[in-house]
């Protein structure tokens, strides 16, 4: 039979807390044959964040952000929690806003008019861009090396 | 959601409206927890990139492995209250010279977020008062 170990770390004083859900079913977690770190699932993007660039700019999910800089009408930059070790990183900025019937999306990668994609390792800028700047309601970024 | 924003302008771009910073919960509770790195770590990485952009070898440049680890291995600088988080996120990511140099009117003020207008009809129209 396989068992399940649960180590403490040397070095940290801290204690970790495993809560249980409000539920009244018996739940199974079954933990997949493979090293995983829960740090970095999946290897996810370094960065994920959406903000609302209507109203009163507010950060509605900030993985790896520690800021957003509300710039003017439709330009925002992302502040980044800890520095890319490279300019070179990816990253896709997307605009969503709801048409007549629907949520449509625009990869704001746009070269037509005049977009200021200029980054650096700490932050990176994402604009909306409809014939001129526009506040667009969600705004995300993805960023990884 | 947090209770300040950071209102500021640019001296070096004049016709820019007035910027907002708007701070993430999930850094201010890393703040608060005391999990940020001397903000001298930071301003080691912006040096360094700000002179290969003067010396246009920014496409090519990468930090140095040391100085881009010390976000994580230097020391804590132990817990911060939400109002000395948001002084630290001014010089984290606000460029120096707006907070470093004295001007003849205040270039950021700290407001509170309730303070800061919801009505965008003129965003580009926005000045910080003096």
């Amino acid at each position: 039979m396989a068992t399940i170990k649960l180590q403490g770390n040397a070095s940290g004083s801290g204690s970790v807390t495993l809560t249980a859900p409000n539920t009244n079913s018996a739940r199974t977690i079954t933990l997949p044959d493979e090293d995983v770190d829960l740090g970095n699932v999946g290897g996810g993007a370094a960065v994920t964040s959406c903000i609302n660039g209507t109203g009163t700019v507010s950060l509605q999910t900030s993985k790896g952000v520690s800021s957003v800089t509300d710039i003017a009408a439709g330009k925002y930059q992302f502040n980044f929690s800890s520095n890319f070790n490279t300019a070179t990183y990816y990253a896709d900025g997307t605009i969503s806003y709801q048409d007549s019937s629907h949520w449509s999306y625009l990869s704001n990668n746009y070269t037509g008019g005049n977009m200021d994609h200029t980054r650096t390792t700490a932050h990176c800028k994402v604009g909306s861009y409809n014939t001129s700047y526009v506040d667009a309601p969600s705004v995300g970024l993805l960023a990884s090396v | 959601m947090g209770k300040y924003r950071v209102i500021f302008e640019d001296p070096e771009q004049p016709e820019q409206p007035a910027m907002v910073l708007v701070p993430s919960d999930n850094w201010l509770e890393e703040a608060k927890a005391g999990l940020l790195p001397p903000i001298s770590v930071y301003w080691a990485l912006q040096d360094d990139e700000q002179q290969a952009i003067a010396e246009g070898r920014h496409d090519t440049f990468k930090h140095d492995p040391e100085k881009h680890a010390a976000q994580w291995t230097a020391p804590r600088i132990g817990p911060l209250t939400e109002e000395e988080a948001i002084e630290y996120l001014i010089m984290k990511d606000i460029p120096r010279h707006i907070w470093s140099v004295e001007y003849n009117r205040p270039m950021f003020k700290i407001v509170k977020t309730a303070d800061v207008p919801s009505d965008r009809q003129f965003r580009n129209a926005w000045r910080l008062a003096a």
